[in-house]
């Protein structure tokens, strides 16, 4: 059983992220709400990509700007090059176009924490975009341990994590490929990796890869996994422990 | 390796008898594994898997109760086998069930091939009336007598209970949706997998035998809950082939017959099911003219269930 919600304290948590800044998004709402924690100090860095100029909402929040299209985890390299991850005990790393419940980061840290999620995600709602069935809430449970972390649309890694899967790999810049590298990487360093149902966030405002050529990440993804050692889809979407509060 | 998932909900008397049959499989236990989703239950259903852990390569996980397309699912990724059979909670496994799951598969090793079983009523219930109505007359439970052995069937015989597949293609194409939590999650999911080719071979030496008896109200309610389900999956899918399975088409009509006389309808199949089950329960056989009264009884009544609960959850 999960103790309940822990104090704020001299713990930090870091959040960065990309939005699109001359597409429609929803970076202002998902600020907003991480903005909201009681039990957590949060810093949040965000990259605008695009045109546009950063709205007063977004402004405070917004530490980088580029019009010139670069792929998300090189953006978010940049962002952890200019920071001194060991102020804090979270990062959170999150995509500009997912709905996030009320309470959000309390709720789904405490259970991340309860249950020792190194790499951790959200569970998609049922009314999302789903790539992968594996990550949609599974209603009975409010967490499960697992050989699966998707690379988005939101993830948090633990400071244990740190030394290990950042800065992230950029032979895969836009990281396809990466959920299925990185239960290798946890299993080698003893890191245990999860899914939190009981706090899902709904991906259902733009369709993913919606801007990117498919055929052609999905060439690259298997060029990238034939490289390094990966899990098939059969080893990775398991659940190895399933958790009721 | 074959997984079998067997989600359950307070049933831990029948789960016991299952359990036991799984351990006399002529399949070598390391060739398959019982994965047990323990739906919420409140019952010894945790004790009996404990008991049987000792027997059995088995995993038990529980969820707080969430239906069964929910528990399927969760079945299905706590699972490692390369084929998954959902075998029901009340439905014991003969000796050869697993392997001859496993020997259709072998024969038809494609992903889009799913493997239907037999499914009988056990000696103890075989003489029942209703049972004997709704497996074999009315087939609302089940509907064999039209197939044969070997026969590649279509995606509305992807019965829960008593079929298999690949794990692959579920963890690729499609999992069941959890909006159902009691009927037409099978049928739903095997609708989408039709799109990718989905074939279910049946095999009728695959058996199983259910081992509970559905008494008449029990039966009238799973109806309504069944037409609730299938009103469901007609409002996702609106292709008339669903439609047509789903019975939602002429509900209406059919109900501004029969609304009225819902109750009567129920009634007068209630009282002559218990009528006659008395008669056997005293050594009487049951006349031939009885029993077509009773099975036009049964018909009417389960039907109007069926509309019944189609009709409510329109309203909805």
């Amino acid at each position: 059983m999960c103790s309940g919600p822990q104090r704020r304290s001299e713990r930090r948590i870091l959040v960065i992220g990309i939005y699109l800044a001359d597409k429609e998004n929803l970076a202002s709402q998902i600020t907003r709400e991480l903005a909201l924690s009681s039990n957590w100090d949060v810093e949040q860095q965000w990259f605008s990509l695009g045109k546009s100029q950063p709205d007063s909402n977004l402004a405070p929040f917004t530490v980088q700007v580029t019009d010139t299209f670069s792929p998300k985890f090189l953006l978010l390299n940049q962002l952890l090059g200019r920071i001194d991850l060991h102020e804090f005990e979270y990062v959170i790393v999150s995509d500009d176009d997912i709905q996030l419940p009320a309470g959000f980061v309390d709720r789904y840290l405490a259970l991340v924490s309860c249950y020792d999620l190194a790499l951790a995600q959200p569970a998609r709602t049922h009314d999302s975009y789903i790539d992968h069935w594996f990550v949609e809430q599974l209603d009975g449970i409010d967490a499960r341990r697992t050989r699966f972390v998707e690379i988005g649309p939101l993830f948090s890694l633990h400071r244990s994590a740190f030394d290990h899967f950042l800065p992230f790999d950029e032979a895969s810049p836009m990281g396809w490929g990466n959920d299925f590298v990185w239960p290798v990487l946890a299993e080698k360093h003893g890191l245990r990796m999860g899914i939190v149902d009981a706090v899902p966030v709904a991906h259902n405002f733009r369709k993913p890869v919606a801007y990117y050529d498919h055929g052609a990440s999905a060439k690259h993804m298997s060029k990238y996994l034939a490289e390094r050692p990966h899990l098939s889809k059969k080893d990775a979407f398991f659940i190895l422990e399933s958790h009721v509060g | 390796m074959l997984s079998v998932v067997i989600c359950t909900y307070n049933r831990a008397a029948l789960l016991d008898k299952v359990l036991d049959s799984l351990c006399k499989q002529t399949l070598p236990a390391h060739d398959f594994e019982v994965v047990i989703i323990n739906d919420g239950s409140v019952d010894s259903t945790e004790a009996v898997a404990a008991f049987y852990a000792a027997k059995l390569p088995l995993r038990y996980v529980y969820q707080r109760n969430a239906g069964l397309a929910s528990a399927k699912n969760h079945g299905l990724f706590a699972c490692k086998g390369d084929v998954v059979l959902f075998l029901d909670d009340d439905d014991i496994a003969t000796e050869t069930l697993l392997e001859e799951h496993v020997k259709t598969h072998t024969e038809f090793p494609a992903e889009h091939f799913a493997v239907l079983g037999y499914t009988a009523l056990s000696p103890d219930i075989n003489e029942d009336p209703l049972m004997h109505f709704v497996t074999e007359i009315g087939c609302f439970l089940f509907s064999y007598p039209s197939l044969k052995h070997g026969d590649a069937l279509d995606y509305t015989y992807f019965w829960g209970g008593r079929s298999s597949c690949k794990r692959s293609l579920l963890l690729e194409f499609g999992v069941f949706n959890p909006v159902f939590r009691f009927g037409a999650e099978d049928i739903e999911l095997g609708y989408r997998l039709s799109r990718l080719g989905l074939q279910v071979i049946y095999n009728k030496n695959a058996v199983s035998y259910t081992i509970r008896k559905i008494d008449f109200d029990a039966f009238c309610h799973r109806l309504e809950r069944q037409g609730a389900s299938s009103y469901v999956c007609s409002q996702l899918h609106p292709a008339p082939e669903i439609q047509q399975w789903a019975g939602t088409a002429n509900s209406e009509q059919s109900w501004a017959m029969i609304g009225g006389h819902f109750d009567a309808i129920i009634r007068s199949a209630r009282h002559l099911d218990s009528m006659v089950n008395l008669k056997l329960a005293t050594g009487l056989d049951l006349d031939e003219e009885t029993r077509s009264l009773l099975y036009r009884a049964y018909w009417a009544a389960f039907k109007a269930c069926k509309i019944k609960g189609i009709m409510e959850k329109r309203k909805c």
